[in-house]
């Protein structure tokens, strides 16, 4: 009987001193993060939270850190950019931190019974990262086909880059059809949708000055007709005169 | 295992004699027998008798490893530095932000003061400084950690400087730069860590080299430990 009670004891003690007070943890006080902590952050957060849990947003003080640090672009930047850093290091990261991004957009892409988006700031912010992270890897990867390219002005060498390209664009018309769910978004969800748009688009455009943006064109004249949103036109008709002119200049 | 876990334990498995006794000691209080009451002080007091010593022993293990002790060295070492002379014994931390492949470099700035004279040397304490594992086979790593101690010397440099232009020899004076310098020091290698975030960001690292590198060649001239006024 005695026994069973030192043991009991013992046990109460191993339980009390292993109970952790924190119930989601986040690398919070590091600088940035890694691409194992993204695996990490991204693992709780797509399956750490019962479903009924509400997720880290920007409109709570309490978790806001854990959303801004996520969506936080310096994260990859901080090496990508870093042309102390090997090229094929460099491709390396940036090809892992594209399959955490992948991983990434199921985290806020929640709707509710109204068809809204739970999250859509949110949903956004990651969407931004991703577009960004994205024309960085695409260029990395370009840059590796030309130093490791006999010749980088083949017409072999020009043609994988302008395929590479291609890809790029048209992973970034994914982001113009979320217009075609516009009215799943909040007004303030609508300007952050814009404003993807009049940076990130601008961004890509700026890179590739010589590519071929006809079907975003296309797109985005079609979504002119469609959207709703005052916001969103202004910034679809800012890209679509942008390509113009990229035309006029390359005509 | 979780390491607060461990210790528990641990702790339990060492008291359980204790525990043991106290269980008696309370069986017997109520039939008004008391001598257990001495046995259990008795095993109580050996057992910290025993474990103090154990604790001590292992809190100056951790500060400075005397099992394999290496004198400090000073920066006319420092090519010979390499992670073979890191020997200190890290028991607490696991981790640096989640990486346990770290290290961590101890260095100070010592100083006499005699009565016309003054030596002051950057040092660096090989049985203090810890990493994860000697035959790593990481030169960023190893160049990060021997930046601080180039730092170290900088500031030391800085300081024989600021003596140097002193007018006369002035005790308090002097102490006070050192402070000051100290302080300096200390800074610059918290900013060190931060903006190179311990070596990750390589241009970061690489704009300190050149900045720590440049202002010791600037400084050459106070190489020498020591000061005569």
């Amino acid at each position: 009987m005695t026994r069973i009670k030192i043991i009991l004891f013992a046990a109460l003690c191993i339980t009390l001193t292993s109970c952790k007070t924190e119930e989601h943890e986040f690398p919070l006080d590091k600088r940035y993060w890694d691409v194992n902590d993204y695996d990490n952050v991204i693992l709780e957060l797509n399956y750490g939270y019962e479903s009924d849990e509400k997720l880290p947003t920007f409109n709570n003080p309490e978790t806001r850190i854990i959303v801004e640090k996520l969506t936080d672009q310096q994260n990859f930047k901080i090496v990508l950019d870093d042309n102390e850093l090997g090229l094929k290091h460099r491709n390396d990261v940036a090809e892992k931190f594209f399959k955490e991004w992948r991983d990434m957009n199921n985290i806020y892409d929640a709707i509710d019974r109204k068809d809204q988006y739970l999250y859509d700031k949110e949903m956004l912010a990651v969407w931004h990262f991703g577009l960004e992270l994205q024309r960085s890897y695409f260029k990395l990867g370009n840059d590796q086909i030309k130093e490791s390219a006999d010749d980088p002005n083949t017409a072999g060498v020009k043609n994988s880059i302008n395929s590479n390209v291609g890809t790029l664009i048209k992973n970034y018309l994914i982001y113009l059809d979320e217009i075609n769910n516009e009215n799943a978004f909040s007004e303030d969800g609508k300007i952050a949708f814009a404003k993807g748009i009049d940076i990130y688009f601008s961004k890509l455009i700026e890179l590739y000055p010589d590519a071929n943006y006809n079907g975003m064109k296309n797109k985005a004249e079609l979504m002119l007709k469609k959207s709703e949103s005052d916001k969103i036109k202004t910034s679809l008709n800012k890209l679509i005169e942008l390509i113009k002119s990229k035309e006029t200049k390359n005509t | 295992m979780n390491e607060n876990l461990i210790a528990t334990l641990i702790l339990l498995v060492y008291f359980s004699p204790v525990f043991y006794q106290l269980r008696i000691v309370i069986k017997e209080s109520k039939k008004g027998n008391r001598i257990p009451l001495r046995k259990f002080l008795k095993f109580l007091k050996y057992s910290f008798l025993i474990l103090i010593p154990i604790l001590i022993g292992f809190t100056i293990l951790s500060h400075t490893n005397f099992l394999n002790y290496e004198r400090p060295l000073t920066f006319d070492k420092y090519d010979q530095i390499t992670f073979e002379n890191f020997r200190g014994l890290e028991f607490f931390k696991k981790s640096l932000y989640g990486n346990e492949r770290f290290a961590y470099v101890v260095t100070s700035i010592e100083s006499d003061i005699n009565d016309d004279s003054v030596i002051i040397q950057s040092l660096f304490y090989p049985s203090r400084s810890f990493v994860y594992k000697k035959n790593m086979n990481s030169k960023e790593l190893l160049n990060h950690e021997k930046y601080h101690i180039k730092i170290t010397e900088l500031f030391t440099r800085k300081a024989k400087e600021k003596i140097s232009n002193l007018n006369q020899f002035e005790k308090e004076e002097i102490e006070k730069i050192i402070k000051e310098i100290k302080k300096d020091e200390r800074k610059f290698q918290k900013e060190y860590d931060y903006d190179t975030f311990h070596s990750y960001v390589l241009s970061e690292q690489k704009r300190y080299e050149k900045e720590v590198d440049s202002l010791l060649n600037l400084l050459t001239e106070y190489k020498k430990p020591k000061i005569q006024f």
